[in-house]
């Protein structure tokens, strides 16, 4: 008992359990959520890059996105993705071919980016196997990817309802090797550089056939693709940052913007943190050494 | 309003169950968690099974046997249950990766090796003092980064030369300093994602615009 409360203060402090952290973590989220504190987003060239690639698209131009993040990573690329599809659909005579390699669930990452954009009812015009359309999840990894790149309608004769490519010829007829594809958006940047979806993108698009190639990335591994940006990799969109920048592109606040708010608030608290948790620490080496010598001065 | 899909409910509930781990290893979460394992999984094979039926059977029936060689391969992977004839499974593993290998091999060596030195040794007497000091200083942490892993004898870490090794040890350490931070934001983002879904899609409660 009494050496409990003979403990300092420092220590207490820097012993203290988890809960509190979070809670008070939980609440600076929560916050910007009901009262937005527009956190000035500045736009970056390597966000620039892609708005402008898409602007500068033809009519007949077609576009491989690719959605390749498993449905747990969904907050990380679904806004970035949004803005991009947005985008893309009000570009005139554009087409898209949509396709995923990650995993099973990236079929659900999908259906959560198409429930959001509502191609039906906002871009009425658009029709299926005109303007764009879905292959689904292809198995097989990174020799699926490079393969897709060498002959795609070879590796996915048929889009995700059965239907064979040659019914679709604005695909078909346009499209008969991955150098046929105006703009490469790759979704996930998952496994890093070394990833089998990513590796695959870089080794066939970015090496093979030198497309305009973007990725909307994972930010825990964004450093691993500077040394390829931007001789290789034209953009990159860094998670909800790069999403952010996008929709202040686009003039529009999506969730993207949302939600950097929260996170920069989130930053905030863990740099105070760690500058606390710091100088607590040297304070209590501090106090530590003055008792040693207190108690060496009595003996 | 609060959300009336039962979806949203059972969304809701687990995603509540999963993060009370932070305060707390409870039941709850390992339901939740044997929930999330379990239906990942069986949603994989669902679409598995799609997938088979799609561009695999289905293409045998339209007359390409070709096909049959990666689909027989597949069966093989089940034979891991019977452990007299388990050795067959290694086959389609066999298979499996020395296609990666063989087609992964030669752009991975452009990737991962030649790109990324090309793009590491940049000039650093452009007009913009910023870029050049930034090209110096990668370059730096870049060589000294791998001397500190190819030289590891006694007589270089600790000899007159150990400074390299030390400035290599610094850069790595910003490096996984980075990564981690990254990391944290990464996993911050999912869980400002679940608050924004729990209270505007499940609790009805309007956001801040």
């Amino acid at each position: 008992m009494s050496e409990k409360k003979k403990e300092r203060w420092t220590k207490k402090i820097l012993n203290l359990d988890n809960p509190p952290i979070y809670a008070i973590l939980l609440i600076l989220l929560v916050l910007p959520l009901f009262f937005p504190f527009n956190t000035p987003v500045p736009i970056t060239p390597m966000v620039k890059a892609l708005y402008d690639k898409i602007e500068s698209l033809k009519p007949g131009d077609v576009v491989l996105l690719d959605f390749s993040w498993g449905y747990g990573f969904k907050m990380l690329h679904e806004a970035g993705h949004v803005a991009i599809l947005k985008h893309l659909l009000s570009r005139p005579g554009v087409k898209i071919v949509m396709v995923a390699f990650f995993d099973a669930t990236s079929e659900l990452s999908w259906r959560d980016v198409m429930a959001q954009v509502n191609i039906e009812k906002n871009y009425p015009d658009k029709k299926y196997g005109k303007d764009w359309i879905w292959l689904g999840y292809i198995p097989g990894g990174e020799p699926v990817v490079l393969g897709f790149a060498d002959n795609p309608w070879k590796v996915a004769p048929k889009d995700k309802y059965g239907t064979p490519i040659e019914q679709y010829p604005d695909f078909y007829e346009t499209v008969k090797t991955g150098a046929d594809f105006a703009l490469v958006i790759e979704g996930g940047g998952h496994g890093g550089i070394n990833g089998h979806v990513t590796g695959g993108f870089l080794k066939s698009y970015g090496l093979k056939y030198h497309c305009w190639l973007a990725y909307n990335m994972d930010p825990s591994v964004i450093a691993e693709f500077y040394p390829y940006y931007p001789s290789i990799i034209k953009s990159m969109l860094n998670g909800n940052a790069g999403a952010a920048e996008y929709e202040r592109l686009l003039n529009t606040r999506g969730r993207g913007s949302t939600m950097v708010d929260a996170l920069s608030m989130s930053h905030m608290y863990a740099v105070v943190l760690i500058i606390f948790a710091n100088i607590i620490y040297i304070y209590d080496r501090y106090l530590e050494r003055k008792e040693k010598a207190k108690t060496a001065t009595r003996r | 309003m609060v959300s009336t899909d039962p979806g949203m409910w059972v969304y809701a509930l687990l995603v509540i169950a999963i993060y009370s781990f932070v305060f707390k290893h409870n039941p709850a979460f390992r339901v939740a968690q044997a929930i999330a394992v379990g239906g990942g999984a069986g949603y994989a094979l669902w679409v598995s099974i799609d997938y088979i039926q799609r561009l695999g059977i289905s293409r045998v029936q339209a007359g390409h046997y070709i096909v049959l060689i990666p689909l027989l391969a597949g069966l093989l992977y089940l034979f891991q249950i019977y452990p007299r004839l388990s050795w067959l499974s290694r086959i389609p593993v066999a298979m499996a990766l020395g296609i990666a290998y063989g087609t992964t091999l030669i752009p991975g060596v452009a990737a991962y090796i030649i790109a990324p030195i090309t793009q590491t040794v940049q000039p650093f007497w452009t007009p913009n003092p910023v870029d050049n000091f930034s090209v110096i200083v990668n370059f730096i942490l870049m060589f000294c980064g791998v001397a500190f892993f190819i030289f590891t004898s006694d007589k270089f870490v600790k000899g007159r030369y150990g400074f390299i090794g030390r400035i290599g040890r610094i850069g790595l350490m910003i490096a996984f300093g980075s990564a981690c931070g990254t990391l944290l934001g990464a996993k911050v983002t999912t869980a400002i994602g679940n608050i924004i879904d729990l209270l505007s899609k499940w609790l009805g409660i309007p956001l801040g615009t």
